[in-house]
């Protein structure tokens, strides 16, 4: 087993297809990073807010001081398209990813599943050599000039894309999105004054059309990626999927990053035959080279080196299979507890919407204050701290520590938080009675929210 | 795992077939709401947002002009007429302070931060006045506005309209508040006028996405309403302050008006919700009902939002002014209000913005 993977992972193949992920990859990020800074929000969802949600085992991380963090977008930015261009490669490569990921443990509120994903496949990118054709490096360097990478390089890229896709169809077989079509039912009708497809939005079919067809798609597309007999109907299916929810929902560049880098699916003769138009040269170049240095099966199959690669990607996919499986070990309602439901590319599955009422005690002098969210978070932060539980403990705790700096010794800090869930009435969602400074967030049941019933 | 994959898919094909089943014993496709935005969005601008804001412009002429004609000859008698045309215009205001967006926007921020921030600060007041300002334009929001012509023209607590006309032998005063009157007619002027081009924009763009108009409304819906209750009741009730009253900063202090602007406030906001102005067409609560939200739970949510309007100034009856007597008096009937208000809030930015698609973020982000 172990070594019919090896024998697999190390054959030798064309290395065009990384060469084109490369490329657009490292133009989409650019796109991205630019984007990112015309908006605005480097300094509305880093600079400006008063205090950040962390991420557990990453509460150090901190927005870094001054015009730091334009610095680091500036890099970002400039990492992403060296990367494009395959300049100093693995060093951007591996720039880009620390910077990003920084960036985006400054802040759990901002956390969207297509930056993790970003952060993911910048990762990959570091280990694959992908600018050994086609690249300023390889200008500089002749020496490192290959036509062939292990199958593993590209592979790597069409498993991480297939997890995302799989494991959001998965996410799609609950009650919620099969038999009640939620929250597509609540979202799709305002739409109804897009073009083209808006007169079919209001239709309670449409909704369950949309649920249906999009849980198939995910769950199928990655194996019909990989066919070759079907990767050009799976590549229509996902333009098409992905231009119609990008028309209806405010996903950013998600879209078009999924677009561009799907195409690693394809075979690797559209990918030479691509370059080789723009690069004649390109369709024969490496054929002259004797074996490329480190890619044959010969030299590399049976080494410890070999089997230590294998061994670490072995690794990572694991985890990124039981990332996403963590929530069975949860009982009750992932959507409400959400428990197990980050990194796990829960993609737009749920319409949830909070409001938090904080109260502060002191049980010293028995005196009470409500705590105006607006003194100390941002509108997006208290919108998302309002539905996710582990960002209510740690708004408890800030809420903890300005009350202790105002001499209140040991505050009582309670919640009247209400939610409503797809469509759902709001109901109480933190248990009125508890102390949440008392309570440690951690990976344990959450048996201070209020159970579910539906 | 390839267990637990087969089961998904078993589990997938058994459900599309309970679907398709599902769906043939249902000849006609349900529209679950097909409702006009566009004619939503017309009601709002033409029968309340335009004449709510033309009313507002026609009270700031006419108490720009009575407070003119004081400051020309001041007299208690003529400082009554100026109280009473600052009341009228109060009432005029409340009914368009919800419209703080598109040309609604003064610098960025909705008009009401530049109308009716309070408390206002009396000390800067003074100081103004003494400093014979006559431009406010770098002035800031708490030493101009409702608030601070209040301070004028009703003069400090406890005086008279003699006590507050005889403070205006400086003409200092007098050029002062016309400032501030002048403010509010300029503001109130360019407000209506820009509606003149943005009504266009307005009607004509429909959806929820961020910045699109019923996203807006929606959101200035929850600020301007998170206004009164969190500056008008919370701040004076001490919530915020371990419970230790802080009467004096009630909304309207010095014209003792706090309790009939939250009324008439309440009122307003209750009318935008129901599309209810000139005419009574379609509005937020319509397009509720069409969507049937909260249907199959516990009743229909745009009859609990309208309700719970109905119970919020039921208890603002109760409640009379000054306010700031009443919270020291008769805190309970306060409280009560207060609480009504809080009862909305999961309703109004919890249930409603979801139900209908819209973000209540007060800024554009991504999502995914």
């Amino acid at each position: 087993m172990w070594s019919r993977l090896r024998t697999a992972a190390f054959r030798d193949v064309d290395i065009a297809p990384l060469v084109t992920l490369r490329v657009l990859f490292g133009l989409a990020m650019l796109l991205a990073s630019v984007r990112f800074w015309a908006k605005g929000w480097i300094d509305q969802l880093y600079i400006s807010p008063q205090y950040h949600f962390t991420y557990y085992g990453f509460h150090w991380v901190k927005v870094p001081p001054g015009d730091a963090l334009f610095w680091m977008y500036g890099t970002m930015a400039a990492a992403a398209l060296f990367i494009s261009i395959g300049l100093l490669y693995r060093a951007s490569a591996l720039v880009f990813f620390l910077l990003f990921t920084y960036v985006e443990l400054i802040d759990v509120t901002t956390y969207l599943n297509h930056y993790y994903f970003i952060s993911l496949a910048s990762f990959l990118m570091i280990m694959v050599p992908a600018n050994r054709a086609l690249s300023a490096d390889s200008i500089i360097w002749p020496s490192i000039r290959t036509r062939t990478v292990p199958a593993w390089c590209a592979g790597i890229f069409k498993l991480q894309l297939g997890i995302v896709y799989f494991f959001a169809g998965l996410a799609k077989l609950n009650p919620d999105w099969l038999l009640r079509a939620q929250p597509l039912s609540i979202w799709l009708p305002p739409r109804a004054g897009m073009p083209i497809i808006g007169w079919a939005l209001k239709f309670k079919a449409t909704a369950y059309l949309f649920s249906w067809a999009g849980a198939v798609y995910d769950l199928l597309v990655p194996f019909l990626l990989y066919r070759k007999g079907t990767v050009l109907l799976a590549y229509a299916a996902v333009v098409g999927f992905h231009v119609i929810t990008g028309a209806l929902f405010p996903i950013g560049v998600f879209p078009m990053v999924m677009i561009l880098l799907t195409t690693v699916f394809f075979p690797a003769a559209w990918h030479r035959g691509f370059w080789g138009r723009l690069f004649p040269s390109f369709i024969t170049q490496g054929n002259d080279m004797a074996q490329p240095a480190s890619s044959s099966p010969k030299e590399f199959g049976p080494s410890i080196s070999g089997n230590v690669t294998l061994a670490l990607l072995t690794l990572y996919f694991a985890v990124q299979v039981l990332m996403p499986m963590r929530y069975l070990a949860y009982n009750g309602n992932l959507f409400w507890h959400e428990q197990g439901f980050r990194f796990s590319w829960r993609v737009m599955l749920m319409e949830k919407e909070g409001s938090a009422l904080f109260t502060v005690k002191d049980p010293a002098t028995d005196r009470a204050w409500e705590v105006n969210n607006r003194q100390y978070l941002t509108p997006v932060q208290e919108k998302f701290m309002a539905t996710q539980p582990d960002l209510i403990l740690q708004y408890a705790r800030i809420i903890e520590e300005q009350y202790r700096s105002q001499g209140v010794n040991d505050p009582v800090v309670t919640a009247d938080v209400q939610v409503t869930l797809n469509g759902r009435r709001s109901r109480p969602f933190v248990r009125p009675d508890v102390d949440l400074t008392e309570i440690e967030d951690g990976l344990g049941e959450r048996w201070w929210l209020m159970p579910w019933y539906d | 795992m390839k267990q637990l994959l087969m089961r998904h898919l078993f589990l997938l094909l058994f459900l599309t077939s309970i679907g398709l089943t599902a769906c043939d014993t249902d000849p006609d496709p349900t529209v679950q709401c097909d409702f006009d935005q566009k004619a939503m969005l017309a009601n709002y601008a033409d029968s309340l947002i335009v004449p709510d804001l033309e009313q507002m412009r026609i009270g700031a002429i006419f108490l720009n002009g009575v407070a003119q004609a004081f400051v020309s000859a001041p007299s208690p008698d003529m400082l009554v007429e100026v109280q009473v045309s600052f009341g009228a215009f109060v009432t005029a205001y409340k009914r368009a302070s919800v419209y703080g967006f598109g040309p609604g926007m003064i610098n960025g921020m909705p008009f009401r931060n530049r109308f009716n921030t309070y408390p206002t600060d009396t000390a800067s007041i003074e100081a103004n006045v003494t400093a014979a300002t006559t431009s406010v334009a770098a002035v800031t929001d708490d030493e101009v506005g409702l608030n601070a012509i209040a301070y004028l023209i009703f003069g400090p607590i406890g005086s008279g309209s003699v006590e507050a006309a005889a403070l205006y032998s400086d003409p200092a005063r007098g050029q002062y508040l016309l400032a501030l009157t002048q403010e509010l007619l300029d503001r109130s002027t360019e407000i209506r006028n820009g509606w003149d081009t943005y009504r266009e924009t307005f009607v004509n763009t429909t959806g929820v996405a961020d910045g699109s108009p019923i996203a807006l409304l929606v959101n200035e819906l929850n600020l301007d309403f998170e206004t009164t209750k969190n500056y008008g009741f919370k701040v004076p009730l001490g919530k915020y302050n371990g419970g230790v009253i802080l009467p004096t900063k009630v909304e309207l202090y010095h014209s003792r008006h706090s309790m009939m602007a939250a009324k008439a406030h309440m009122a307003a906001l209750r009318d935008v919700y129901n599309g209810t102005g000139a005419n009574d067409g379609p509005g937020l609560y319509e397009y509720l009902v069409c969507l049937k939200a909260g249907e199959d739970a516990d009743g229909l949510l745009a009859d609990a939002i309208d309700d719970s309007f109905q119970a919020i100034m039921d208890a603002m009856e109760q409640v009379p002014d000054p306010l700031d007597a009443t919270i020291v008096g008769n805190k309970p009937v306060v409280e009560t209000a207060h609480d009504r208000l809080q009862q909305l809030v999961p309703l109004f930015k919890s249930e409603m913005p979801s139900a209908l698609g819209v973000r209540i973020s007060y800024q554009d982000t991504d999502g995914d």
